[in-house]
This record gives structure tokens, sequence and C-alpha cells, in this order.
């Protein structure tokens, strides 16, 4: 009786670790490609990193003779105006 | 005791039963027979032709009566072999906000309470795109502000749009161009396609929106820019009105800096395409597999 226990708690061990390990390449593969997703048209796009996009904002050139007065900001809506 | 409180609320029952029966047949004799067949009146896209064509003349009626000038509502459908897509440039955008003006004017939108289908947002070129410490409400003397870069967000016009599979009553699709339009007839105004989008695009009206007469637009579109009601959602829809009969949509024509440009995806001599193919390009939020045809890019 009590090796049968054994036994079985042993088999219970390896199936939850088969579990772990199917579980977690599973998670990992869904992540990977959920990362690799891009825009999806038909055609390729060549598509920016958030990093390589932050670095192009830090590196935008002002632009002082284009200065213009901006147009008045929004009024935000609010249903207890109504 | 039992019995008799029973016996009571079903002869109070019967006793107004007249009652409401009186209060909606005056109810509804106040009603004119347009506003019934409003009412009563089908998805626009399971409509037949022949119905489209009468409704949108009542429409064109009533709207002209209203506002004082002849309206056009047009139903005219997606051009074929046509897929809209957007590029825009944040290195030459200055934040005037002449689009989101421009916008207003074009699309009807309700100047009070205030809708704007664009929203331009101030970001710190240090902090590169960050809607969490994004400005709307900049107001400064003269835009662009040192340090400071600009990025216009209005409806992405999603491949994989959230707002349509949320919404109860269908009143939401993406046409055949890509644009997606909403139904104002079938719109029940549930807001879940507006907690559905990722971009903030789509706007409630929570008060009867208004829009003086003399600045009313008479061209319109059955699915984009004719005048709505209390209760609705509406939402960009690359000016549907414009698009269709080969125009530019009023942002794209007015940006004083040239950085929107607008064309067909499945033209390989587009403007858009040029950009797609000639510089990496970025859209907003691109884990969440919305797969927006709004693309930004650096030109510089």
């Amino acid at each position: 009786m009590y090796r049968e226990n054994k036994m079985n708690s042993r088999g219970a061990f390896l199936k939850k670790v088969s579990l772990a390990v199917v579980s977690v390449v599973g998670i990992g593969f869904a992540g990977f490609s959920f990362q690799k997703r891009k825009v999806n048209l038909g055609f390729n796009v060549k598509t920016l990193s958030d990093d390589e996009a932050k670095e192009m904002a830090r590196n935008l050139p002002s632009s002082e003779s284009n200065r213009l007065k901006p147009e008045p900001p929004p009024k935000m809506q609010h249903p207890s105006e109504d | 005791m039992q019995k008799d409180s029973y016996d009571s609320s079903r002869r109070d029952f019967l006793k107004k039963l007249p009652v409401a029966i009186t209060g909606s047949a005056v109810a509804l004799s106040s009603c004119s027979r347009q506003e019934i067949d409003e009412y009563l009146q089908e998805n626009f896209r399971t409509l037949s032709s022949a119905e489209k064509k009468e409704i949108i003349s009542n429409l064109e009626k009533k709207y002209s009566e209203k506002y004082g000038k002849k309206f056009i509502v047009s139903a005219k459908p997606a051009i074929d072999n046509t897929l809209f897509g957007y590029a825009l440039d944040l290195s030459r955008c200055i934040g005037c906000r002449r689009c989101v003006y421009a916008c207003v004017k074009e699309n009807n939108q309700s100047r009070d309470p205030q809708i704007q289908w664009i929203q331009v947002l101030q970001m710190e070129k240090d902090k590169g795109i960050d809607f969490m410490h994004s400005d709307v409400h900049y107001d400064p003397e003269l835009v662009p502000e040192e340090g400071y870069f600009y990025v216009p967000v209005s409806c992405q016009q999603c491949n994989n749009p959230p707002c349509i599979k949320v919404c109860p009553t269908k009143a939401t699709w993406q046409e055949e161009d890509g644009i997606v339009v909403v139904d104002y007839d079938w719109c029940i105004g549930c807001r879940y396609c507006q907690a559905a989008c990722p971009y903030g695009a789509r706007h409630f009206n929570f008060g009867q929106p208004t829009v003086p007469a003399e600045e009313i637009n008479p061209i319109t579109h059955y699915l984009g820019n004719r005048p709505r009601i209390k209760g609705v959602v509406e939402k960009c829809t690359f000016c549907i009105q414009r698009v269709r009969e080969g125009k530019y949509p009023s942002c794209v024509e007015i940006c004083p800096v040239g950085a929107r440009k607008f064309g067909n995806l499945l033209d390989p001599n587009s403007e858009v395409r040029y950009i797609l193919k000639n510089k990496r390009v970025l859209v907003l939020k691109a884990e969440l597999n919305t797969q927006p045809k709004f693309f930004y890019y650096f030109g510089v």
C-alpha cells in the first residue's frame, strides 16, 4: 500500500512536471509570436521599434522658422454638462 | 388576504391598461410618419437600393428644412480595389491644430458640447511616444515648443478593429475600402465601442449636438458627416464623403506643413505606398494587434 502510494505520487509528480514544461513552452511560443506580430496588409512594412522611435523623437530638429499660433485647445465634454 | 391583494392589483392593472393604450396612441399619433419609419428602419447594410433612395431623400428634405441649405446625403459605396491608408510625418507636424478645426468644420462635429475627432498630443522629445505624459491642452503663444513634438491621434482605421466586435447591434462595421463606419440610426449609445477602442477615437454625444446653420457642411455621406443626434457614437471616417469622390481628407488639405499623406494602399504608385516602401513606420499600440492603417514616420 505504501509503495503504491509512493508510485502514485511519483507518477503525479511527473505529470505535473510535463504539464509545467508544456505550459512554459506554450506561453513562451505565444508570447514570442505575439511580440513578432506586425502590420498585416499583404505586403511588407518596415516598422520602427519603440526604442528607435524614442531615439528619433529625441533627435528631431527644432523648427524655429515654422512657428505658428496654435488653434485653441479642446474643451472637455462631460456628462454633467448635459 | 393574499388573494385580495392579487385581485386588487389585477384590477388596478386592468384599470391602467386603457390609459396606457390611449397614451401610446396619442404619443404615436404625435410622431410623424417619417419619425416612425426612421425608428423602424433596417440596418444600412440590409437596405435595398430603393429603400436607401427613399431614406436618403427623406433625410435630405429634413436637413434642408432644418438648416436652410440644400443638403446632399450620399450613400456612395466603396470604390473597387481600394484600401485607404494614412501616413503622418512626426518630424514635420508642428502641433498647430489646423487639422482639428478643419475636421470639425468638414464633418459637422458639435461645437457645443464640443466634439473633436482629432486630438493632437504634445509629447516631450526626451520621453518619446509616451501617452501617459502627453498633453492635449497645450496652449503656448507659438508652436512647436522647444523640446516637444506632436502626435495627432484620430481613428486608426484598424484592419482588426476591436470596436466593431463589441457592438451589440452591429451598428458599426468596416467597409470594403477599410473605413470603419457607424450607422447612427442603429447605434443605441451603449458606448461599448468607445470602451473597446484603445486610441480614444470614438466620441459620444452626451448632449444634443449643435452646429450653427451658417457653418454646416451640406455635402454629406450617410455613414459619415451627416448631422448626428444625442446619444450616438461618432468617429473619423477619413472624410468618407470626400475620399470616395477622389478628394483628400480635409485634414490632409489643410495641413500647413504637409505632414499628412493619404492614399490607396493597394496602389503601388500611391504616395502612402511610397512612404511604406521607403520609410520605417510606427503604428500606435502595435502589441494589441489592431493592425492600424494609420502610420507614423519620421521623415528626417
